[in-house]
């Protein structure tokens, strides 16, 4: 069975544990999505005063986007303690996940937000979204 | 006639510094525009020299407060602030939005939106990031808050200063009559920014907060000189951009001394062609004001200071800062009002001017949108979400700091 493991911040290590509920087969694929959203804003906002050049705040993005991510990825594979595959994609988050699980069994991923609560802001946007589109089956699980 | 040259004129102008073909500077446009202003004679030479003369002390104003901002980022005072953010958050997400919060209304404050937007931003991601928290929801505060937090004192944005001297307010006077409107502004921002970001202000930092590095302690004592010196300048009748530019003086030395910056590092961020710009365009919208929209504003903007006749003024003013920019439309709105405005107007037109470009994202927000439309790129989901949230919080904090502000005219 192949199973694809959406990693987010916050919600992350749920994720990893509710995979030994699967069974000992599996093929293990975890995925992280950087949200292009965020650098974004930071453009828009620096494009938005005039006559400012040379600093576009977007440019800092990646240098700390990217060990953070590579650093969550370790952390996530050392925590799952068996054999598994990495990906990292960015864009739009929801649709980038829907994407890389197209040839899933299954995709683990958390509900978001405030855990005191009931009701549909337990999913946020983007996991709301990925709920409703995924081509397989999804393990939605409370984050620890 | 006269009327459809400036228009044209202005077009052009703000047309060039939106989609600004291969990086060329605004000024490249907007000077000679104002050179055609004067040889058409649109504008009467003298009227044009008196204009240029009043914009002095503000050109020399922005000059200096950014160079100040980028020597003390250089100082490390942004990362210095990021890591005691960090630490203070204890890892959670909501303590780090409201810490995210004060940090960015305090330095759009002091050090205006610049700062925050070109040097808190990026600290305010890595921090986020670092402590594996998402990031979305402080950055889009720090972006929002570049705008809606920059109200408080004459300093904190360009709008106001080239509002504040037509004010005939004290810098004192200014900063009590706009402290109340800038409190419930940042208040109604952090509820709204609670609510609609609720599903990711989720969970808990599981990495430890980085170790703070020393505190850059005399950039901070600058700073704090600073602030006391835009306070206290004007009773002993200094200005604030001696204020700022002694400053800046100061922690240049240091830098060239520690060479830590080069000189024309230096020249080039205290950003002489936006100086440039910023004189053109103002001469600009002086004929455009003198021939077109000058009689239209003046009825369209009240003269009382009612709350209803405030609200009126803050929503024109809101409404154009986002057909244009904040600060074609400040120049043009200072223009319509005259040599006199009730001070009340004038600073529910600066609310209007500042929190209102949120409404289509960082208003120039409407740059954005029109550099968009103009290329054909259509609204992206991202932009979706901007407008959402600026629908969100817009109408509510404009209406919440006018109302502020109509009780604090009322207590004087």
């Amino acid at each position: 069975m192949k199973v694809t493991v959406w990693l987010a911040e916050g919600t992350w290590r749920a994720c990893v544990d509710a995979v030994s509920t699967l069974g000992p087969e599996l093929e293990i694929t975890l995925l992280h999505v950087a949200d292009d959203d965020v650098g974004d804003a930071m453009r828009f906002a620096y494009h938005g005063l005039l006559s400012r050049h040379g600093h576009d705040p977007a440019d800092t993005v990646d240098p700390v986007a990217v060990p953070a991510e590579r650093a969550l990825l370790d952390d996530a594979k050392a925590r799952l303690g068996r054999e598994c595959a990495v990906r990292v994609r960015h864009g739009h988050v929801e649709r980038e996940v829907v994407a890389a699980c197209a040839d899933a069994d299954v995709l683990v991923c958390a509900r978001d937000g405030e855990r005191g609560h009931a009701g549909p802001k337990s999913l946020g946007h983007h996991t709301r979204f990925v709920v409703d589109h995924a081509p397989c089956a999804v393990l939605l699980v409370w984050p620890g | 006639m006269s009327a459809i040259v400036s228009l044209v004129l202005l077009v052009a102008v703000l047309a060039f510094a939106m989609i600004r073909p291969r990086g060329l500077p605004e000024a490249l446009v907007a000077v000679p525009a104002a050179g055609v202003v004067l040889l058409l004679g649109l504008v009467p030479p003298r009227l044009a020299v008196d204009r240029v003369l009043a914009l002095l002390p503000t050109i020399g104003f922005l000059a200096a407060i950014l160079l100040l901002s980028f020597l003390a980022g250089t100082e490390g005072v942004f990362t210095w602030l990021g890591d005691r953010v960090a630490v203070a958050c204890r890892g959670r997400p909501r303590r780090l939005l409201a810490l995210t919060f004060a940090a960015a209304a305090g330095t759009t404050a002091v050090l205006s939106l610049d700062a925050t937007v070109v040097l808190l931003t990026p600290v305010v991601f890595a921090t986020a990031t670092r402590l594996r928290l998402r990031a979305k929801p402080h950055v889009y505060a720090c972006t929002h808050l570049a705008n809606s937090a920059s109200t408080l004192l004459p300093v904190s944005n360009l709008t106001n200063l080239l509002a504040f001297s037509a004010s005939g307010l004290s810098f004192a006077g200014f900063t009590a009559l706009m402290a109340l409107p800038w409190l419930v502004t940042i208040a109604i921002e952090l509820a709204v920014f609670v609510r609609f970001f609720a599903t990711d202000l989720t969970g808990r930092s599981d990495v430890p907060s980085p170790e703070p590095g020393p505190a850059p302690v005399f950039a901070l004592v600058v700073l704090g000189l600073t602030l006391a010196g835009f306070a206290a300048g004007p009773l002993a009748g200094v200005e604030p951009a001696v204020v700022a530019a002694v400053a800046a003086l100061v922690l240049a030395v240091r830098a060239l001394a520690r060479r830590t910056a080069r000189p024309w590092r230096l020249v080039t961020e205290a950003n002489p062609l936006l100086c440039l710009f910023v004189l053109g365009l103002a001469i600009v919208v002086e004929a455009v004001s003198e021939h077109l929209l000058g009689d239209v504003l003046r009825a369209l903007l009240p003269d009382g200071e009612g709350l209803g006749e405030l609200l009126l003024a803050a929503l024109v003013a809101a409404v154009l800062a986002n057909l244009v920019n904040n600060l074609p439309a400040t120049l043009i709105l200072v223009s319509a009002l005259g040599p006199h405005p009730a001070a009340g107007v004038l600073l529910a037109v600066l609310l209007g001017v500042n929190i209102g470009p949120n409404a289509t994202y960082l208003g120039s927000l409407a740059t954005l949108l029109w550099r968009r439309v103009l290329a054909g790129a259509g609204v992206t989901p991202t932009l979706r979400e901007f407008l959402r949230l600026g629908a969100w919080t817009v109408p509510v904090s404009l209406a919440g700091a006018v109302l502020a502000l109509w009780c604090g005219l009322a207590l004087v």
